[in-house]
């Protein structure tokens, strides 16, 4: 089935064969029975493929839990896979042609970096993502060059740094926590008191609460005294107290359950202002009603999240270094009611 | 396969029924791991064993990882199996799936 060259003559036979081949090529391509051919260009070889071949790979692309794209040297974008799309806040589709540095946060000038040194050599960086919506995504970004070194095109990995920030700032705030509780108890915490009505830092603390309590499907509702409730607090530890207790009662409630905010001047004694922050979920023992406040004690309410029996330590020592004081009770609608009381003055 | 078909392989006509006793040596072109590739393998296994059944060995050649070797026996698409043996050289573009063709192209089977 040789094929004659130049201007040697093929035989009738030769030529029946080469017919042949030619039909039984046509017949599997279009039976689609082919999916690849061999190119050549004077001396070199090349196996073309079909689109189609890489189908796998490319399912794996899409389907993998990191931002993946490709991009031309200059940052343009030619594909992204459905995470990184998800990742920039963006359709896939809007994102082709569009450039990758237009898609970050702050100075364009080290994306630029990254792409001129992901031509020699693999590079990363953390640079930070602007989503339309103006949220900003903390990220990792390896760029590599693709093997082919026919042209200029970028891989870029792209990893979601949130969970780990995330992480970073609970330790940070653990470890704050811990400092606090330990300069509380030997009376070495230093509060920067003023004049302001209690009633204004618990709407504040219901404003800031009630996104994360509605999200998770409980109802926070509130029983707020009409006369001024004047006392002499250091703003920023009542808010921490406040959020420490709403956390609490979260943990403590099941998706429906109802969260309750009362403030007024207590009856019984005059001089003092009484918060009371209690849920409607499950009843708790009186055994662990006693142990709530201790450090790194592990309720049942906090089994299984990721509390270390702090915040309601600490709350208590920041309301004691007011001079007030902080109480756990069996609440009437089912949880816990905690009775914060502050003393008036100013 | 009649017991009495035993002998001649080298026949350039076809026969009704023709049993070469030697070994056929197929050679597969494919590219890499791509589906018509692996399908014209599974394919080509599977006929073999069932008609060929010990006396066939089969040489896979991937022309992603060697282009040149397309030239020797021109090939032109992906996937294409040879015959190099028996002679005369057949060869067969596609990826296999129509088996009474490939039976016929390999001249396993009367046309």
């Amino acid at each position: 089935m040789r094929r004659t060259t130049g201007s040697g003559r093929a035989t009738p036979q030769q030529l029946e064969a080469r017919l042949k081949e030619a039909e039984s090529l046509i017949r599997a391509i279009t039976a689609h029975e082919v999916d690849a051919f061999v190119i050549r260009k004077g001396a070199n070889d090349q196996v073309l493929v079909l689109s189609g071949v890489e189908r796998p790979y490319r399912l794996m692309v899409e389907r993998m839990q990191q931002g993946a794209l490709t991009t031309m040297a200059d940052g343009s974008i030619m594909f992204v896979n459905r995470y990184f799309a998800n990742l920039a806040g963006r359709d896939a589709g809007a994102l082709l042609g569009t450039r990758f540095e237009e898609l970050l946060e702050g100075s364009h000038f080290d994306c630029r970096r990254l792409l001129d040194q992901a031509l020699v050599a693999e590079a990363d960086i953390e640079m930070t993502l602007r989503r339309p919506d103006g949220t900003l995504v903390p990220v990792h970004v390896a760029a590599s060059r693709l093997a082919d070194e026919r042209q200029n095109v970028l891989c870029l990995i792209v990893s979601d740094l949130s969970p780990r920030h995330q992480a970073e700032a609970e330790r940070a705030a653990l470890l704050n926590a811990v400092h606090d509780l330990a300069r509380a108890s030997q009376r070495a915490l230093k509060l920067h008191s003023e004049p302001v009505d209690l009633r204004l830092l618990i709407s504040e603390a219901i404003d800031r609460h009630r996104p994360e309590v509605e999200a998770d499907g409980h109802v926070l509702a509130s029983k707020i005294q009409d006369e001024p409730l004047p006392v002499v607090v250091d703003r920023q530890r009542i808010a921490q107290i406040l959020g420490n207790l709403v956390d609490d009662a979260l943990r403590g409630s099941r998706p429906g359950d109802t969260i309750t905010i009362t403030a007024e001047r207590a009856w019984k004694d005059p001089t003092v202002a009484m918060v009371c922050i209690s849920d409607s979920g499950p009843a708790v023992s009186a055994e662990n009603m006693e142990r709530l406040f201790e450090v790194f004690s592990s309720s049942s309410r906090s089994a299984g999240t990721d509390s270390l029996g702090v915040g309601l330590a600490l709350a208590r020592a920041l309301s004691e270094a007011h001079g007030g004081s902080l109480e756990a009770r069996p609440a009437t609608a089912g949880g816990i009611e905690f009775v914060l009381r502050l003393p008036l003055g100013g | 396969m009649t017991p009495a078909a035993r002998g001649k392989g080298k026949a350039r006509a076809p026969k009704p029924r023709k049993q070469p006793p030697e070994t056929w040596a197929l050679r597969l072109y494919v590219a890499g791991q791509s589906p018509k590739s692996m399908t014209a393998f599974e394919n080509l296994t599977k006929l073999c064993e069932k008609h060929l059944k010990g006396r066939y060995s089969i040489e896979v050649i991937d022309l992603l990882e060697n282009p040149k070797l397309a030239r020797d026996d021109q090939i032109v698409a992906i996937p294409t199996l040879m015959r190099k043996l028996p002679e005369p050289i057949r060869k067969i573009i596609g990826d296999l799936s129509d088996t009474e063709r490939t039976l016929v192209g390999l001249q396993l089977r009367p046309r």
